[in-house]
C-alpha cells in the first residue's frame, strides 16, 4: 500500500514539474502556459496529498518523523510545498512551482528510500523535548524553504528590473509584494526556529549534558548561523528598514545552513 | 441580392483635420443613421466614428453606388463631398466582412492590438440596434466580429504589453509596487510626457500627485489640472523622501537629481523603493542614480525600448490574429451565403408545388367515382412524392454553400438548378458571397444619388 502511494505521489510531483517546467518554456503562447500552470498547480496539491498519505501509511509501519532525519525532511518538504500552495494563489508564485514541485520529491524520495535508517548515536533524554524538537525544526525547515524560494524569486525579478531585461508582453510580479512575502514568513519561521533550537538545546542538556555539543559542533554552529541571519532580517528592518536584496541574500543564508544541517545529519546517519 | 458595404475613412486614408469634420458626436449619431437609412440603399446601416476612423457598415437590397452613403454623410456634416475625393474607401461582401472584423478585433488600429476600439464598435452597434438600424444581417456580422476580437484577445498576444511611453511606465511601476493605490506620484517640470504619464498613473489608481516645478505658475496650473497639488522647487529633496514614483520632465540642461541627493534620501526613506522615470532631455536624472539600492532608474530610451519590444511583438501576433478572423470571417460567410439560397429554394418547392397539383387536378378528372377519403390519397401521394425527389437536392444545395459537393460549390450548384427547373423568372438568384473591393481608395467620388425609400404605412 505504501508503495503504491509512494509511487503515485512521485509521479504526481513529477507530473507537476513537468507541467510547471512546460509552462515556463512557452514564453510565447500565455494561454498554454496558463493552462500549465494550472496543471502544475493541481498536480501539486494532489502531490502533496499523496505525499501526506505516504507519511502517514510510514507511520502506521512505525517510521515516524521522529525517528531519523530523512523522515522529518519528508515532513518538512510537505509542509512546504502544503504552504506553498495557498500562497501561489494569492501572490502570482507560479514562477516558484518549478522549485517547489523537485523540493518535494525528493523529501518524499529521501523519507521513503532511507526510512529504516537508523539515527545515529541517540540521546539519552525526555522524549517530549525530542519530539518538540523535531517537530519544531521540522516545520522551521519547511518554512525557511518557502522563504528561500520566495527570496530566490525576489533576487531574479530585482535583477530583471534593474538589469531592463523584460519578455515582452509578459507580465511581471510585484517587487514590493514578494519583498513583503519573504519578510513574513521569516516572521513566521524565526519563532519557530528559536523553539526548536531552545528544545533541541534542553534536550541534549538533559540527555548527556554539555559535552554531547562536542560531537554536534557543525550542526550547532550551522544552526546559529541560520538563526542569526533570520534575527537580522527582522531586526535591520525593524531597525534601519533593510529590506529587499539584502534581506533575500540573509534568507538564503539561513536556509543554506539549515540544509547543511539536514545533510549532516544525513551523512552521519 | 444582399450587399454588404463597409466604407469610410480611417488614419490610413485621410488626414485627422477630415476626419475631425467628418465625425458624427454621440448626440448626433440616431439622427445621422435615420438620414442614411431615407437617403440611401441600405436598410440596415451603423456607423463608428472614433479619432481614428468614421466608418459605416451596412447593407443594401442591390448593387449601390459604393461612395454614395459617405457622400450623404458629408451632406448632414456640410462638407463638400470633393474634399473626401482620394480619402475613402468602400469594400463589399466578403472585403467588407473582413475589414469590420478586422477594425472590431483592433487589427486597422493605429496602435495594433489596443483595447478601446472593440467598445467603441460595440457602443456604435447598440446605438444603432436602439434606432432600430440594425437587421440580421449586420446583426450577425456584429456580432460574429465581436466574438472574433475577443477570440483574437485571448488566443493571441496582439494586445499584451504596453505600447506607449506613459503606459509603459505604469506597466513598471506596478511591477515594483503591485498596485498603484496608495502611492504617491511626484512629477518633477510641467512638461507634455510629464503630464501624459501622471495622468496614466492617476488612472492605475495613484492616491496623491504632487507637483515640483521651477516656475510656480506653470507648476500649480498642472497640479490643478491633473487633480494634484504644488510644491515649491525648494521642497524637492523633501518630497523625494515622500514620493514612490517619480517622472521628470524638466528643460533643465544639468542633471537635477543627483546621486549625493539620493544617498540621504534614501536613508530617510528607510529603503523604499524608489521608481524613476526621466523623460527629460537631456536627462534630469544623472544616471549614477541608477547604482543606488533600491532604486530604479529608466530613461526616455528605456522606456521606448520597451515600447517598441511590445509593438514588436504584436505585429509578428497579427498573422496568428489574421488566421483567426478569417476562420470567423468565413463562418459569416457560409451563414450569408445559406441565407441567401432561401428565395431559391421556396421557388423550386413552389414549381413542386405547382407540377403536383396540376397534375393531381388531372388524375382526379379522369377518376370521378373516388370518395373524399380516396382523393386525399392521391393528393398526399402526389405531394410525398414531390417532397422526397426535391428533398436531396435541396440538402445537397445547403451542403454545398459550407463544404461543396464533389466538384461543384454552392453558387455553380444553385445555378445550375435554376437553369435546370427554368426558376429564373425575374426573380433574383442567389449571390457569391465572395466580392472585391468597388475601387481603390483614390478612386473618385460620384454624385450623390439619393434614392428615397418609401416611408412605412
Amino acid at each position: 500500500m505504501m508503495l503504491l502511494l509512494f509511487i503515485a505521489a512521485a509521479l504526481a510531483y513529477g507530473g507537476s514539474s513537468f507541467a510547471y517546467g512546460v509552462g515556463r518554456t512557452r514564453e510565447r503562447q500565455l494561454e498554454g502556459e496558463r493552462h500549465a500552470d494550472d496543471w502544475g498547480r493541481r498536480l501539486l496539491v494532489l502531490a502533496a496529498l499523496l505525499h501526506f498519505c505516504t507519511i502517514g501509511a510510514q507511520c502506521v509501519h512505525g517510521d515516524h518523523p521522529l525517528k531519523n532525519i530523512f523522515l522529518a525532511t519528508s515532513v518538512a518538504t510537505w509542509g512546504a510545498v502544503l504552504g506553498y500552495v495557498p500562497l501561489a494563489r494569492h501572490h502570482r508564485l507560479d514562477a516558484l512551482g518549478p522549485v517547489m514541485a523537485p523540493v518535494g520529491l525528493v523529501g518524499l524520495v529521501l523519507g521513503v528510500l532511507f526510512s529504516a535508517t537508523e539515527s545515529g548515536p541517540t540521546i539519552p533524554g525526555a522524549p517530549a523535548l525530542a519530539s518538540a524538537h523535531v517537530t519544531l525544526a521540522s516545520a522551521g525547515m519547511a518554512g525557511f524553504t518557502l522563504a528561500a524560494g520566495v527570496s530566490g524569486l525576489y533576487l531574479v525579478v530585482e535583477r530583471r528590473l534593474r538589469n531592463k531585461v523584460f519578455v515582452p508582453g509578459r507580465p511581471g510580479m510585484s517587487l514590493t509584494g514578494l519583498d513583503r512575502l519573504q519578510h513574513r514568513l521569516v516572521l513566521l519561521v524565526t519563532p519557530v526556529f528559536t523553539l526548536a533550537i531552545v528544545t533541541g538545546v534542553l534536550w541534549i542538556l538533559e540527555g548527556s549534558g554539555v559535552e554531547s555539543f562536542r560531537g554536534r559542533l557543525f550542526e550547532v554552529v550551522a544552526g546559529l548561523i541560520a538563526w542569526f541571519a533570520s534575527v537580522s532580517i527582522l531586526v535591520t528592518r525593524a531597525v534601519w528598514g533593510t529590506r529587499g536584496r539584502q534581506s533575500a541574500w540573509l534568507n538564503l543564508v539561513a536556509f543554506a545552513a539549515i540544509l547543511l544541517i539536514v545533510v549532516s545529519y544525513g551523512v552521519r546517519s | 441580392m444582399t450587399e454588404l458595404v463597409a466604407l469610410g475613412l480611417n488614419h490610413k486614408s485621410a488626414p485627422v483635420e477630415l476626419r475631425e469634420r467628418l465625425a458624427v458626436g454621440a448626440d448626433d449619431l440616431g439622427r445621422v443613421l435615420e438620414e442614411l437609412r431615407r437617403h440611401t440603399w441600405l436598410h440596415e446601416v451603423m456607423l463608428v466614428s472614433t479619432c481614428n476612423r468614421v466608418e459605416i457598415y451596412g447593407v443594401a437590397a442591390r448593387e449601390i453606388p459604393p461612395a454614395a452613403p459617405l457622400v450623404e454623410l458629408a451632406r448632414l456634416q456640410s462638407i463638400d463631398p470633393g474634399a473626401l475625393e482620394g480619402h475613402v474607401f468602400a469594400r463589399t461582401q466578403a472585403d467588407a466582412a473582413r475589414h469590420i472584423f478586422r477594425v472590431a478585433s483592433s487589427l486597422e488600429s493605429m496602435v495594433v492590438g489596443e483595447p478601446q476600439i472593440l467598445g467603441q464598435v460595440k457602443t456604435a452597434y447598440s446605438k444603432a440596434k436602439e434606432g432600430g438600424a440594425i437587421g440580421p444581417v449586420l446583426d450577425r456580422c456584429v456580432s460574429l466580429a465581436i466574438k472574433c476580437a475577443k477570440r483574437v484577445r485571448s488566443e493571441t498576444e496582439i494586445a499584451r504589453g504596453s505600447a506607449s511611453v506613459p503606459s509603459v511606465a505604469v506597466d513598471l511601476a506596478t511591477r515594483i509596487f503591485g498596485e498603484l493605490v496608495g502611492c504617491t506620484v511626484l512629477i518633477v517640470g510641467a512638461g507634455d510626457m510629464a503630464e501624459q504619464a501622471a495622468v496614466h498613473l492617476r488612472a492605475a489608481g495613484a492616491s496623491e500627485l504632487v507637483v515640483v516645478n521651477r516656475s510656480t505658475d506653470r507648476g500649480e496650473a498642472l497640479a490643478q489640472k491633473i487633480g494634484g497639488r504644488y510644491e515649491a522647487w525648494d521642497r524637492l529633496e523633501a518630497q523625494l523622501v515622500r514620493a514612490d514614483v517619480v517622472v521628470t520632465s524638466t528643460g533643465a540642461k544639468m542633471p537635477v537629481i543627483d546621486r549625493s541627493m539620493m544617498k540621504p534620501v534614501m536613508k530617510m526613506r528607510r529603503h523604499r523603493p524608489l521608481f524613476l522615470v526621466d523623460i527629460a532631455v537631456p536627462r534630469d536624472v544623472d544616471p549614477a542614480v541608477s547604482q543606488t539600492d533600491h532604486v530604479y532608474l529608466y530613461n526616455v530610451d528605456d522606456l521606448q525600448g520597451i515600447v517598441h519590444d511590445n509593438m514588436r511583438l504584436r505585429a509578428g501576433e497579427a498573422e496568428r490574429a489574421d488566421a483567426v478572423v478569417d476562420e470567423e470571417v468565413q463562418e459569416f460567410l457560409a451563414w450569408m451565403s445559406s441565407r441567401s439560397l432561401g428565395p431559391l429554394i421556396a421557388k423550386l418547392q413552389h414549381h413542386g408545388n405547382a407540377v403536383v397539383d396540376a397534375e393531381i387536378k388531372r388524375a382526379l378528372k379522369r377518376l370521378p367515382g373516388l370518395s373524399e377519403e380516396q382523393r386525399a390519397v392521391v393528393d398526399k401521394l402526389g405531394r410525398v412524392i414531390m417532397q422526397k425527389l426535391l428533398h436531396r437536392p435541396i440538402s445537397n444545395l445547403r451542403r454545398a454553400n459550407g463544404e461543396g459537393v464533389g466538384q461543384f460549390d454552392g453558387p455553380a450548384l444553385a445555378e445550375a438548378l435554376s437553369t435546370l427547373f427554368e426558376l429564373d423568372s425575374g426573380e433574383p438568384t442567389p449571390p457569391t458571397a465572395a466580392r472585391g473591393d468597388v475601387r481603390p481608395q483614390s478612386a473618385a467620388i460620384p454624385e450623390p444619388t439619393p434614392v428615397p425609400r418609401p416611408e412605412p404605412s
